[in-house]
C-alpha cells in the first residue's frame, strides 16, 4: 500500500497540537506530519516525494513568520511533482486579498476559518483525499474507511 | 480726471488729515448698532472684525477689514445711519474719517467721491461674500474633524465593551480550568504508577521540542515493533527519547497509549492555560485602548506600555523580524499609560505595514527604550523604503495616510493621534528617514 501523507503548518504549536489531534481518526491509514514553518513543510514534503511516497493534503495556516501559508501555496502549485496534492487554508485572519491570491495563483482546493468544527474538518479532509486517490489511480480499496463514499460512488457512475 | 477718481486719491483727498484719525485700543468698539453713524473709516493700520449678535448662537463674525479697508459702508450709507454689526478692533488699530454731515468740500469734490462709492461697495460686497465662504469652509472642516474624532472615539469605547465582555467569559474559563487542573492533579497523583505521573508531569510544561526534533526522536520510536504510527508521533512529541521507555513498550506496545493520554493530558492542561493567559492580556490591553480607561498615573513603566503594545501586535509583528530592548533600569514616570500605548501600536504598525506593503527585503523592525538624565526615550526603526521627502512635513496632519489597502482593524489611529498624545505628555517625537532606515524617536521628559 503506498503511504499518503497529511502535511500541517502552523507556527503555533498549540493550535497544531489541537490540529493533530483532531485529525487522529485518519491516522490508521494517512501519515500525519507536523511543521511549525513553511521551510520545514517544504523539506518534508520534498523527503516524502523522493521516499515515493505521496503528499495527499496540505493544511496550512496563513500568518506565519517569513513565509505566509499562500507563499507555500503558490510554491506548491508550480511544483510538477505536488500537481495533485489537495490543499486547506485553515486560518482566522487572511485577508481578502490573501484568500484571492491563494484560488487565483495557487490553485487553493478548501479555504477553513479558525476555529475550526472538528466534523467539517473530516467531511473536508475526506472528501480531498478521495479526489487526490481518484486522481492518482491510486487503489481505493485500501483506504476505504476514510473515503468520502458518495464522491467515490460519483466517479464510480462516470467511469463505468 | 477718470484716473484720478482711484483709491490713491479718494485716500488723499479724504482721508489723510490728522485731525480726523483715531487710534483704536485692541477689544475697543469702534461701531455700535445702538448709535448713529454718518462716518465712513478707512483703516490704515491694525485689523478689525464685524461681529452680529444672535439670541442662540451669541456673536459671529460677519466681516473682517485690514489695512486699506473701508468700515462703516452700510451706516454710511443707509438711510437711518444704524450699523448693523458690532465693529471691534482685534489689534491696535489707526482709522481715518471722513464725516458726510460735517465736512465741508466743494460739489465737484464731491461728485468725484460719489463716483467712487460704487467701488467701495462692490468690493466690500466682494470682500464679506469671500469672508462668508471662508467661514463655511471653517466651519465645514470642524464638522470633518469632530465626526472624524467621535468616530474613532466609538470605535474605542465599543473595543472597551466587547473587551469587557471577553473579560467575563474568559475569567470564567481561567478559573474552571485552574480547578480542572487541581482536580486532574489530584487524580493522578493516586495513580499507581510512578512513570505516568512523571510523564503527566513533563506534559505539563507543554511540548518542549519543535516539530523538526520530534521527526529526529520519531527514527528511534520507528525500530520499535508494534507500534501503530499515531502512537510513534505523539511518542516522538513528548520528548522522552525512545531508550528510556523502550523495554516497557517492547514487554507490552500498549503502554504506548497511557504514556500518550499522560502526556496528552499535561499538555493540554500547559496549551490551555497559556492561550487563556493570553487572552486576558490581550482583553487587558484592548480595554485599555478604550476611552473611559484613560486615566493618568504617577508611577507609570514605560516598558510595561511597550510590552502591552507588542502583545495587541503580536500577529503583526510575527510577520516581520522583531527586536524588543528595554531598559531596565527606567524611573517610573507620571503618564497614562493606555495613550502611550497606542502611541508604541501606531509607530510600530506603521513601520511593519510600510515593510509589508513595499515588499521589503528581511523586513526588521526594532523598538527599544532607554534613558538619560532629562528623557526617557524611545526609538522605533525599521528598514522599510523610508518616507519621501516631500510627505515629510505632512505625515501628522490627520487623515493623512499612505495605506491603500489591506485589512485595517483601526487600533491604529494615525500619527495626528500620536502627535496629540505625545503633546499631552510634555514629550517631542522625531523621526528620520531615509531608505532602508526610519526612525520615530520619542522624548519623554523625567519629573524632576
Amino acid at each position: 500500500m503506498d503511504k499518503l501523507y497529511i502535511i500541517c503548518v502552523d507556527d503555533q504549536r498549540e493550535v497544531l497540537n489541537a490540529l493533530t489531534e483532531d485529525l487522529e481518526v485518519f491516522e490508521n491509514h494517512v501519515k500525519i506530519e507536523e511543521c511549525e514553518s513553511v521551510k520545514e513543510a517544504w523539506e518534508v514534503m520534498e523527503e516524502v516525494d523522493n521516499e515515493g511516497d505521496y503528499v495527499a493534503l496540505l493544511i496550512t495556516d496563513q500568518v506565519m513568520p517569513n513565509n505566509t501559508g499562500v507563499d507555500l501555496l503558490k510554491k506548491l502549485s508550480a511544483d510538477i511533482r505536488f500537481g495533485a496534492t489537495k490543499t486547506i487554508l485553515l486560518t482566522g485572519q487572511a485577508t481578502h486579498k490573501d484568500t484571492i491570491e491563494a484560488i487565483n495563483s495557487a490553485h487553493l482546493n478548501h479555504y477553513i476559518e479558525k476555529p475550526w468544527k472538528k466534523d467539517d474538518l473530516h467531511a473536508t479532509i475526506k472528501t480531498l483525499i478521495t479526489q487526490f486517490v481518484l486522481d492518482k489511480g491510486l487503489e481505493y480499496q485500501s483506504y476505504m474507511d476514510i473515503l468520502d463514499q458518495s464522491v467515490l460512488l460519483n466517479n464510480l457512475r462516470k467511469t463505468t | 480726471m477718470e484716473d484720478k477718481v482711484s483709491f490713491n486719491w479718494v485716500k488723499q483727498e479724504f482721508f489723510s488729515d490728522e485731525n480726523k484719525k483715531l487710534y483704536v485700543k485692541k477689544g475697543e468698539v469702534l461701531l455700535d448698532p445702538q448709535h448713529k453713524n454718518t462716518r465712513l473709516f478707512l483703516v490704515t493700520k491694525g485689523k478689525f472684525l464685524g461681529y452680529l449678535s444672535d439670541a442662540e448662537i451669541g456673536n459671529y463674525p460677519v466681516f473682517e477689514a485690514s489695512e486699506n479697508k473701508f468700515i462703516g459702508v452700510y451706516s454710511y450709507f443707509s438711510d437711518d445711519h444704524y450699523s448693523y454689526s458690532k465693529v471691534v478692533a482685534v489689534e491696535d488699530s489707526e482709522v481715518y474719517y471722513y464725516d458726510k454731515v460735517r465736512e465741508a468740500h466743494t460739489p465737484e469734490e464731491m461728485q468725484r467721491l460719489s463716483q467712487f462709492h460704487i467701488s467701495i461697495v462692490v468690493n466690500e460686497l466682494y470682500a464679506r461674500q469671500y469672508f462668508a465662504k471662508k467661514m463655511a469652509q471653517e466651519r465645514h472642516n470642524d464638522s470633518q474633524r469632530l465626526l472624524k474624532a467621535e468616530k474613532m472615539s466609538t470605535l474605542g469605547q465599543m473595543a472597551a465593551g466587547v473587551a469587557h465582555e471577553l473579560n467575563n467569559s474568559i475569567g470564567v474559563i481561567d478559573g474552571s480550568m485552574g480547578r480542572l487542573a487541581e482536580f486532574i492533579n489530584k487524580c493522578v497523583d493516586s495513580h499507581g504508577d510512578h512513570h505516568l505521573r512523571d510523564v503527566f508531569e513533563t506534559g505539563k510544561k507543554g511540548q518542549e521540542i519543535s516539530s523538526e526534533e520530534a521527526r529526529t526522536i520519531r527514527k528511534q520510536y520507528e525500530k520499535i515493533k508494534g507500534l501503530t504510527d499515531g502512537q510513534i508521533r505523539k511518542l516522538s512529541k513528548t520528548g522522552i527519547p525512545a531508550n528510556e521507555v523502550i523495554k516497557t513498550l517492547q514487554k507490552d506496545p500498549s503502554t504506548a497509549d497511557r504514556i500518550n493520554e499522560f502526556w496528552e493530558m499535561g499538555c493540554t492542561l500547559h496549551d490551555m492555560e497559556i492561550a487563556a493567559k493570553h487572552s486576558t492580556h490581550v482583553v487587558r490591553s484592548v480595554k485599555q485602548l478604550g476611552v473611559t480607561e484613560h486615566q493618568w498615573s504617577k508611577d507609570v513603566s514605560i516598558n510595561h506600555t511597550i510590552s502591552e503594545a507588542m502583545v495587541i501586535l503580536k500577529n503583526l509583528t510575527k510577520r516581520v523580524k522583531t527586536t524588543v530592548f528595554l531598559d531596565e533600569y527606567i524611573p517610573k514616570t507620571e503618564a497614562c499609560p493606555g495613550q502611550l500605548v497606542q502611541v508604541w501600536i501606531n509607530l510600530v504598525k506603521n513601520g511593519i505595514e510600510s515593510m509589508l506593503s513595499s515588499q521589503t527585503e528581511d523586513p526588521q523592525i526594532r523598538i527599544a527604550s532607554g534613558h538619560d538624565a532629562k528623557n526617557i526615550i524611545i526609538t522605533v526603526t525599521d528598514n522599510g523604503p523610508g518616507i519621501p521627502e516631500d510627505i515629510k512635513q505632512r505625515i501628522f496632519e490627520p487623515s493623512f495616510t499612505t495605506k491603500v489597502d489591506g485589512l485595517n482593524f483601526g487600533l491604529g489611529l494615525g500619527l495626528a493621534v500620536v502627535q496629540r498624545i505625545v503633546t499631552e505628555h510634555d514629550a517631542v517625537i522625531e523621526v528620520n528617514s531615509e531608505p532602508g532606515h526610519t526612525e520615530f524617536t520619542v522624548k519623554i521628559p523625567l519629573i524632576s
